[in-house]
């Protein structure tokens, strides 16, 4: 940059030449000069429309650019070897360092704290020298298999005042779950007003003295079912047939009901949520031989029906009068177009929702008890078997027999009110009698008696229903008392093996079911057979083709006649069978 | 007394298994070691600073207690740090016994 140079130039001027100040007067008005408007110039001239004008209405602003000063980082490490020798050692310098260093050692100090360590530390080396503090001991060793032990305890008991029989019990599907309980005699009595009182308790598990909600259906209840996704909706099914749904929330009183012209025609006697997209279907059956699907947003009418007739005469149409009254119902959620239905003449029906004839919705049926089939479950192990109480026995069945149940008990002293199978234990189920008892069973330990049971009630149980974590189950009893019992761990969760054993036991009586009913069958032919011979074998050997067919079923009978008759004809070389 | 250190110090690596053994003060300068002065100084750094944090660490859960000993397992060799006011006296052992 080259230096600055001021630039300057000067000059003088005398004052007289600035000129004069200017004097002024006052003149009176003239015409200096007086320019005519001239029209001939007018006419180049047009008016201007319409103007274009541009104008802009803004506040003055102005613009200026600021920037803070920038501050230039940069990352550098540095590399820290050796440190903390004082000052006036310099770390290249050996002797120096050597020299601090013996300083140091003829320190007290430094004498002092050495000896005073050393002890600690030849305890700590003989220590590690001697064993392996830090290995896993017994890793080695196989682990003993647990002792089963089955306990089960009443922990609580919930009072109704009223001393009725409890109903039904569910419990809610919320993360602390309530117990819902119903109350009624569920008899037919000449006495009108046997049912005096209809509430209705919630209990929490927690507080045994008063419940924490009640609610009063319309009459009696006979069925009572939580919501799967709301958990202050309770659903109850009454005496007359009619659909009380209740909001805990809101009060005691039911929020609506359906209409007895819609629903069913007698007392509903099972109630379940099925599978809908919202969560908000449920079906009920009654004793009046129907189902009823409804949506719990509108209950004012079913949305389906179905009556449950599978006995009836080839020349009537299906209906309420030829259907079985319904006292029990099954749904999982595995399945969700079938269902499970018990009848009170003791039939088990099995319904798929998806058939299109009735004949194929209600595909078959199992003749279970001679009574009302008060209970129908299946197993959370498998699907295709399933457990049924009633009269005095409980059956375990496979839905692939027809002809009987694969595993049956002894039948019991008193009437079998209730059945369930362990949520989560596969092996397991529990049964309430009639006396009060509750036997507890478990099908892979002990196959001739409950491997655990318990005195619960000197007054007959009604219903029993695990929790489905299956740490806690409810059971209720005929005078209103509702027991709290919890079960040892080795009742609630299953073995290691116990899914497999179990599908094998299901596999195996399944087998044997079907050879028995196979070999029953052949027994019958056979038998038909002895009584028809002429007749029934012109038909078989219409078919030439199916000559060597025939001879191996003529063989097969002889060679079975033979083995009833013990040998008496000499046993021929039946080599070609 | 200068010499009954250096007996100790004889001592202890006479032991079976220690592999060095290193004396630090508090300024992390390796004082005496068996060890060459590399690997001296990296443990004094190193175990200083360790030493330092543990220390802290008992005495914030409970201000009347303090460390006595510090013991870092890993799977070739076992650090046993023995601290006190002003020196760490630092043993080196060999585990896979």
């Amino acid at each position: 940059m080259g230096s600055y140079f001021k630039s300057t130039y000067e000059y003088t001027k005398s004052r007289k030449n600035f000129g004069k100040q200017p004097l002024f007067q006052n003149v009176s008005a003239h015409i200096l000069d007086s320019i005519n408007p001239d029209y001939e110039l007018q006419k180049q001239y047009i008016l201007r429309n319409p103007v274009h004008r541009e104008v802009q209405a803004t506040s003055p602003q102005m613009e200026h650019e600021s920037n803070t000063k920038q501050v230039i980082k940069h990352e550098q490490g540095i590399n820290h070897t050796e440190g903390g020798w004082p000052r006036d050692v310099h770390l290249y310098n050996e002797e120096h360092i050597l020299r601090h260093r013996r300083r140091i050692q003829h320190e007290e100090n430094y004498v002092h704290s050495v000896l005073n360590l050393r002890h600690s530390m030849e305890h700590f080396i003989d220590q590690n020298n001697a064993i392996d503090m830090y290995q896993a001991y017994y890793s080695d060793m196989e682990p003993q298999a647990p002792v089963e032990e089955y306990k089960v305890q009443i922990a609580n008991v919930f009072r109704d005042p009223f001393l009725r029989p409890i109903s039904s019990i569910v419990w809610t599907n919320d993360k602390k779950s309530k117990v819902i309980a119903s109350y009624c005699y569920k008899t037919y009595s000449i006495e009108p007003d046997i049912n005096q009182n209809n509430i209705c308790y919630v209990w929490d598990v927690n507080r045994q003295t008063t419940p924490i909600y009640e609610f009063s259906p319309n009459t009696t209840c006979w069925q009572v079912v939580s919501s799967p996704v709301e958990s202050d909706v309770i659903v109850a099914g009454l005496s007359i047939g009619t659909i009380n749904i209740f909001d805990i929330r809101s009060g005691p009183k039911p929020i609506t009901s359906s209409s007895i012209y819609h629903s069913h025609l007698g007392p509903i006697t099972a109630l379940l949520y099925t599978h809908s997209r919202t969560n908000t279907e449920f079906f009920t059956g009654s004793l009046d031989g129907q189902c009823l699907w409804w949506d719990r947003r509108n209950i004012s009418n079913p949305i389906d029906q179905l009556s449950m007739s599978v006995r009836y005469p080839a020349d009537e149409e299906p209906n309420l009068t030829n259907s079985e009254g319904i006292s029990s119902l099954q749904f999982d959620k595995g399945l969700p177009t079938k269902f499970l239905c018990g009848t009170e003449s003791g039939l088990v029906i099995n319904a798929n929702r998806m058939g299109r004839s009735h004949s194929e919705i209600l595909t078959s049926y199992w003749v279970a008890h001679t009574g009302p089939v008060r209970s129908v479950h299946r197993s959370p192990c498998t699907l295709r078997m399933f457990i049924t109480c009633g009269d005095w026995n409980v059956k375990v069945w496979s839905e692939e027999v027809r002809s009987a149940p694969i595993i049956v008990t002894k039948p019991y002293q008193h009437q079998i009110t209730d059945v369930s199978w362990a949520p989560l234990r596969y092996s397991c189920y529990m049964v309430v009698a009639a006396d009060g008892v509750f036997n507890y069973w478990d099908l892979l330990r002990k196959y001739k008696q409950p491997v655990a049971s318990l005195n619960i009630s000197d007054h007959g149980l009604t219903k029993v229903a695990p929790h489905p974590e299956g740490e806690s189950i409810a059971v209720g009893d005929n005078y209103g008392s509702l027991f709290l019992l919890h079960l040892s761990d080795n009742m609630i969760y299953p073995g290691v093996n116990d899914k497999q054993l179990m599908h094998q036991i299901y596999e195996r009586e399944t087998r044997r079911e079907h050879i028995l009913d196979a070999r029953l069958r052949e027994i019958r032919l056979k038998a038909r057979m002895e009584q028809e011979p002429s007749i029934i074998f012109p038909e078989e050997t219409t078919d030439t083709e199916n000559l060597e067919a025939e001879e191996e079923l003529y063989f097969k009978i002889v060679k079975e006649e033979i083995s009833i008759t013990d040998g008496v004809f000499p046993t021929a070389n039946f080599s070609a069978i | 007394m200068a010499t009954e250190v250096e007996e100790t110090i004889k001592r202890i690596q006479a032991h079976k298994g220690v592999i060095g053994v290193v004396i630090v003060n508090h300024e992390g300068i390796p004082i005496k070691s068996s060890l060459d002065n590399a690997t001296s100084v990296l443990y004094a750094g190193l175990i200083g600073q360790l030493t330092e944090k543990a220390k802290n660490v008992v005495r914030e859960m409970d201000s009347t207690n303090e460390l006595t000993f510090l013991r870092a397992r890993s799977r070739r060799h076992e650090i046993l740090i023995a601290p006190d006011r002003e020196f760490i006296l630092i043993v080196i052992q060999n585990t896979s016994d």
